[in-house]
């Protein structure tokens, strides 16, 4: 994944976007300010495939924050959205690069923009789309990297 | 006298938060040769395990839970079966892992960052071959009856991520009974192994890589 971004350093471009009509209607909107959610997390990068677990937990009505580990419990990154921006740290030095951040960081604004909301969404670069099972599909088609978030239950 | 108890109680909170002697070169012999004795001893493990990871970002601890299976030397089954489900399987040079969606099969031989990380969870399973590690300087210490194996990383892949693993034995130090990740960060993640299962068979499918 660190080499297909590395190919793809360039700024992402500001572009209209266009909500579609046909949101879905789910039972997975975050209401409770200190609910934690998890998630399936698998990041597809043309051939290339990582999973994990993200994590977000609502600290206000705008502010979002939350982590990416994986399976084996290494965190990736944590995140604080502020409901316009999304700002990353605690990133290992492999992936602490400005051309990484750049991307993710518009990646997760983009998810956090539309997901309290839970309608699908399409610009040019980007879609969202939230399925009824509570699971979330992000397409950065510039960068062709497929997020998929799959809801886990928190029970052990 | 306030002065008095002030340094008295100092010195108390010290001695209990360290509450870890590192152990002599003498104490290290014996120790290292009762583990290599159990490690020499161990041909299968069967346990379950209980994973904690500590996050600096949110006011919980993430936990998971799952299955492992070893057969000696280089077969695991390390499975992740709640709250998501997750297997990662070696088998000589074969490494699987399935996520809910996904199957990926790996050849570690060509690939340096998993042949690293299938030799940590080796040894940090069996606790064996610790101190012989090329990959870590390791200190080894007791703390209260048990002991446990410091390992500081000295390659660079991994030592961008960990500070330091920390294998806890039982007092007896026939096993293992709990690993420590401390990443660099601060923030870590502890994995209990419970309920174990030793020289057990077990069948050779659990280790089937398609």
């Amino acid at each position: 994944m660190i080499s297909l971004l590395l190919l793809f350093p360039l700024p992402c471009l500001a572009q209209e976007e266009r909500v579609l009509s046909d949101s879905v209607e789910v039972d997975t909107v975050v209401t409770d300010s200190a609910e934690i959610r998890q998630y399936d997390l698998l990041l597809e990068v043309g051939p290339q495939q990582l999973s994990g677990i993200f994590l977000i937990q609502m600290k206000s009505p705008t502010e979002i924050i939350g982590t990416v580990i994986n399976e084996f419990g290494l965190t990736a990154f944590d995140f604080v959205y502020n409901g316009k921006k999304t700002k990353l740290s605690n990133l290992p030095p492999f992936l602490d690069k400005w051309y990484i951040r750049k991307v993710l960081q518009a990646d997760m604004s983009f998810f956090f923009s539309h997901f309290l909301d839970h309608k699908n969404a399409t610009k040019i670069s980007r879609q969202i789309t939230f399925s009824p099972d509570g699971e979330i599909s992000l397409i950065n088609f510039r960068f062709k990297i497929h997020y998929t978030f799959t809801p886990i239950k928190d029970e052990i | 006298m306030l002065r008095s108890f002030v340094i008295i109680a100092t010195c108390l909170s010290a001695l209990s938060v360290m509450g870890q002697t590192k152990l002599t070169s003498e104490q290290e012999k014996q120790v290292l040769a009762k583990m290599d004795q159990s490690s020499n001893a161990l041909r299968t493990l069967q346990c379950d395990f209980v994973q904690s990871k500590r996050m600096k970002i949110l006011s919980k601890e993430m936990q998971s839970k799952g299955v492992l299976y070893f057969v000696k030397p280089d077969k695991i089954r390390w499975q992740y079966t709640a709250p998501y489900d997750y297997t990662f399987i070696m088998n000589g040079d074969k490494v699987q892992i399935k996520s809910a969606k996904k199957t990926k099969n790996i050849d570690i031989q060509g690939n340096k960052i998993f042949r690293q990380i299938t030799t940590i969870i080796l040894n940090t399973v069996t606790g064996g071959g610790i101190m012989n590690s090329a990959d870590f300087d390791v200190e080894l210490f007791k703390k209260g009856d048990a002991y446990f194996a410091k390992m500081l990383p000295k390659k660079k892949e991994v030592k961008q991520v960990y500070a330091a693993i920390e294998v806890y034995f039982n007092p007896a130090l026939t096993m293992v009974e709990s690993i420590k990740m401390i990443e660099k960060s601060g923030e870590y993640t502890t994995v209990k192994l419970l309920s174990p299962k030793v020289n057990t068979k077990i069948n050779e499918s659990v280790f089937k890589v398609d």
